[in-house]
C-alpha cells in the first residue's frame, strides 16, 4: 500500500512582477500592481510505498521544499492529487498531524533553556499520548539514541550531533507513520551524520516508517536511501534506485594521477582536470567521447606518471552532471514565469 | 484544543524563566535603580499633593506591569520570517495559544522575583508601605491586577506579532503601542497630575486601564474604579484572544494558499 501518491502534481506562486525600475516603477507598481505566476512544480508523479526510504534530490528552487510542504499539508496544491497515508494533507491536516512527522536540520523544536526531557514530555501531552505508552516508547527511542546522558542538560549546551538525535527522537515520538527529513545531518561532522544514518535506516526498518529526505549530501542518498527521486524545475527528471541513478549517468570515472613533476596537463577530448595540486592531478573522464581505457594508456605513457588510479564518478559528480544536462535543455525552453 | 497541554507550555515558560535568573537579577537591580533615583527625585518635588510613598509604590505598580510582561511579538515575528509557524502547523497545536500560554509562564515565573525585590526596595527608599496597600488584602489585590494587565499586555503583544504578517516588520506598531502605555497610561506620574482635557483623552484609550486602573490602588487603596479596570482588562483579554485566532486563521489561509 501507497504511504505517498503524487498525482500530476502543479503548484503556481502569484508574485509581483518588477517590469520597471527606479522610483517611478515602484510607484506605478504600488498604485496599479502586477503579478507573474511563478511555476514551482509542473505535472509532478511519484508514489512512495510504506516503509521505503527515498531521496528527494534536486538543486535549489527545484521545488523540493514546496513539494514537502505540500504533501505537510502547509501548502495547498494548484493543480493534481496527493495522498498522505490515504489522506488529503490540507484537508485532513489535524489528523495527519498524529501520523506524520518531520525533522528540518536548520530549525529547532526543542525547549532551548531546558532538557530535552521537558519538549518529550510536552510533546507526548500534544499528541495525546497515554503515559504508559509514552514512557515505554520514550525509553526505547533514548536506548536506540543513545541519548541516556542528555536527558538532563539544558538543550543550549548539546552539540550539533546531540541535538540532532534528540530533535529526531522528539519528532517520532509520536511514532508516525511517514517521516519528512529536509537535510537532517547538515552542519555535522562526519561520525555524527554516520550515527544519524545508521539510527533512521534502524528505525525505519524496524518501524516500517516511510523516510522522504531531501538533502544535499550524497553521503545520506547512499547511505539511507535505495530509491531516489530526482527533481528540477518543478518536474521529475529521475525516479528509481541510486544504483540506476549511477549507472545511468556513470558514464563518467575519476582519474587521479601523482606525477614527480610539480604540474601535469593532458589535453584529450573529454577529459577535465576537477582538481590541481603540486605532484598529482585528478581528471573526470567522460567515458562516451573518450574511452577510459585509451586515457589511462596515453597517461602511463608520460615519464613524469608514478602512479593511477581510476575510480567510478561519485554520486555528487553524477547529481551535479544530471543537473547540468537539465540547465542545458532548460535554457532553450520558454521562460518560466506568465505575467498576469 | 486540550487544557494540559497549554498547561504543560505554560510550565515550559515557568521552568524556562526561573533558569534564567540572571536576566531576573539584572532586571531587578534596574528596578531598584530606577526606584532609588524617583525615590530622591520625589523627596524635593512631590507633584499635586501626593506623598513620595504614594507616588514610589504607584511607580513600582506600573513597572512591574511593564517589566513583567514578556515581549513575545519578537519570538512570534522570528517564527513568521523564518518558517517555524509554517513548521508548527504540522502540529496539533494552536500557535496563538502555545505562545500565550509559554509567555504567561514567562510572566509567572519573573513576577514574584520583581514583586519581593520591588517591594522590598520601595519599602526601604519609601519608608513605609503606603495606605491604599497596606492591608495584605490590598496587597494581594495589587498583585492579582498587577497579572491580569501584564496578561493583557501579553495578548496585546501576541496580536502585534501576529500583525508582522502583513507589516514585515512590528518595531513601529510596538513602539507605538509602548508609547502609549507610557504616555496615557500614566507610567512616571500618575494621571490624576495630567490637565482634566488629557485624562478625558487617555481615559478612552486601552491603556488607562492596563495601567492608571491597576496601579491606582496605590493610591486610592481598593476602590469600585480598581474593579472597573479589572473587569475592562478581562473583556479585553477576550477581544484579545479572538483577534489572536482571526489573525491566525489569515495568516495560515495565506500560507496555505501563497505560501506565506
Amino acid at each position: 500500500m501507497s504511504a505517498i501518491t503524487v498525482s500530476n502534481l502543479t503548484k503556481h506562486f502569484r508574485r509581483t512582477s518588477h517590469a520597471r525600475p527606479g522610483i517611478l516603477g515602484a510607484v506605478s507598481q504600488f498604485l496599479s500592481p502586477s503579478y507573474e505566476l511563478a511555476h514551482a512544480i509542473r505535472g509532478l508523479s511519484f508514489s512512495i510505498e510504506r516503509g521505503e526510504r527515498v531521496a528527494f534530490l534536486g538543486p535549489n528552487g527545484a521545488g523540493k521544499s514546496t513539494t514537502i510542504k505540500i504533501l505537510a499539508g502547509i501548502l495547498r496544491q494548484s493543480a493534481g492529487e496527493v495522498s498522505v497515508l490515504g489522506q488529503r494533507p490540507i484537508e485532513d491536516r489535524g489528523k495527519l498531524s498524529y501520523r506524520v512527522g518531520s525533522v528540518f536540520g536548520n530549525r529547532t523544536q526543542l525547549w532551548y533553556h531546558l532538557p530535552a526531557i521537558d519538549t518529550f514530555r510536552l510533546f507526548a501531552k500534544v499528541y495525546a499520548m497515554e503515559r504508559q505508552v509514552y514512557e515505554e516508547r520514550l525509553r526505547a527511542l533514548i536506548r536506540a539514541f543513545h541519548i541516556e546522558s542528555l536527558m538532563d542538560r539544558p538543550v543550549r549546551t548539546l552539540s550539533l550531533g546531540e541535538r540532532m538525535r534528540c530533535e529526531i527522537v522528539a519528532s517520532i515520538l509520536h511514532k508516525p507513520e511517514v517521516l519528512f527529513l529536509d537535510e537532517p545531518t547538515i552542519g555535522l561532522d562526519v561520525t555524527a551524520k554516520g550515527i544519524i544514518r545508521e539510527m533512521l535506516i534502524e528505525l525505519s526498518e524496524r518501524e516500517n516508517i516511510t523516510l522522504l529526505f531531501t538533502t544535499h549530501d550524497m553521503g545520506d542518498i547512499e547511505r539511507v536511501c535505495p530509491r531516489a527521486i530526482v527533481i528540477n524545475e518543478g518536474a521529475a527528471i529521475f525516479d528509481g534506485t541510486v544504483t540506476e541513478l549511477k549507472g545511468r549517468y556513470g558514464r563518467e570515472r575519476i582519474v587521479r594521477v601523482h606525477t614527480s613533476t610539480e604540474s601535469f596537463g593532458i589535453s584529450m577530448p573529454g577529459v577535465t582536470p576537477t582538481e590541481t595540486a603540486p605532484y598529482s592531478v585528478t581528471l573526470l573522464v567522460d567515458g562516451e567521447i573518450m574511452p577510459v581505457p585509451r586515457v589511462l594508456a596515453e597517461i602511463a605513457a608520460r615519464p613524469e606518471v608514478i602512479d593511477i588510479a581510476s575510480s567510478e564518478a561519485p554520486l555528487e559528480e553524477v547529481i551535479r552532471l544530471m543537473y547540468g544536462e537539465v540547465g542545458k535543455n532548460a535554457g532553450q525552453e520558454t521562460s518560466e514565469a506568465t505575467t498576469i | 484544543m486540550r487544557a494540559s497541554v497549554y498547561l504543560s507550555l505554560f510550565l515550559l515558560g515557568f521552568r524556562t524563566e526561573i533558569r534564567l535568573f540572571v536576566s531576573i537579577v539584572m532586571r531587578s537591580s534596574f528596578l531598584l535603580l530606577l526606584l532609588f533615583v524617583f525615590s530622591r527625585l520625589w523627596q524635593i518635588v512631590s507633584p499635586g499633593g501626593l506623598s513620595m510613598p504614594q507616588l514610589l509604590w504607584y511607580l513600582l505598580m506600573t513597572e512591574l506591569v511593564v517589566m513583567a510582561t514578556p515581549r513575545v511579538y519578537r519570538d512570534i515575528e522570528r517564527d513568521l520570517n523564518d518558517g517555524t509557524f509554517a513548521v508548527l502547523m504540522q502540529k496539533p497545536l494552536n500557535y496563538g495559544a502555545m505562545r500565550v500560554a509559554e509567555s504567561l509562564g514567562f510572566l509567572f515565573g519573573r513576577f514574584p522575583a520583581f514583586a519581593a525585590i520591588g517591594g522590598i526596595g520601595t519599602l526601604i527608599f519609601a519608608g513605609e508601605v503606603t495606605a491604599g496597600l497596606r492591608s495584605p488584602l490590598a496587597m494581594g489585590i495589587g498583585c492579582l491586577l498587577v497579572l491580569l494587565s501584564a496578561s493583557v499586555m501579553t495578548i496585546t503583544y501576541t496580536v502585534i506579532g501576529l500583525c508582522s504578517v502583513f507589516l514585515r516588520d512590528t518595531r513601529a506598531l510596538s513602539m507605538v503601542w509602548d508609547k502609549g502605555v507610557w504616555l496615557f497610561g500614566g507610567m512616571m506620574v500618575p494621571l490624576v497630575l495630567y490637565p482634566p482635557w488629557l485624562q478625558e483623552i487617555a481615559s478612552w484609550t486601552p491603556f488607562y486601564h492596563i495601567l492608571f486602573g491597576v496601579a491606582r490602588i496605590a493610591l486610592d487603596g481598593v476602590t469600585l474604579a480598581c474593579i472597573h479596570s479589572a473587569l475592562t482588562l478581562s473583556e479585553w483579554s477576550v477581544v484579545g484572544v479572538v483577534l489572536i485566532e482571526l489573525l491566525q486563521r489569515k495568516i495560515k489561509s495565506d500560507i496555505i494558499g501563497e505560501g506565506g
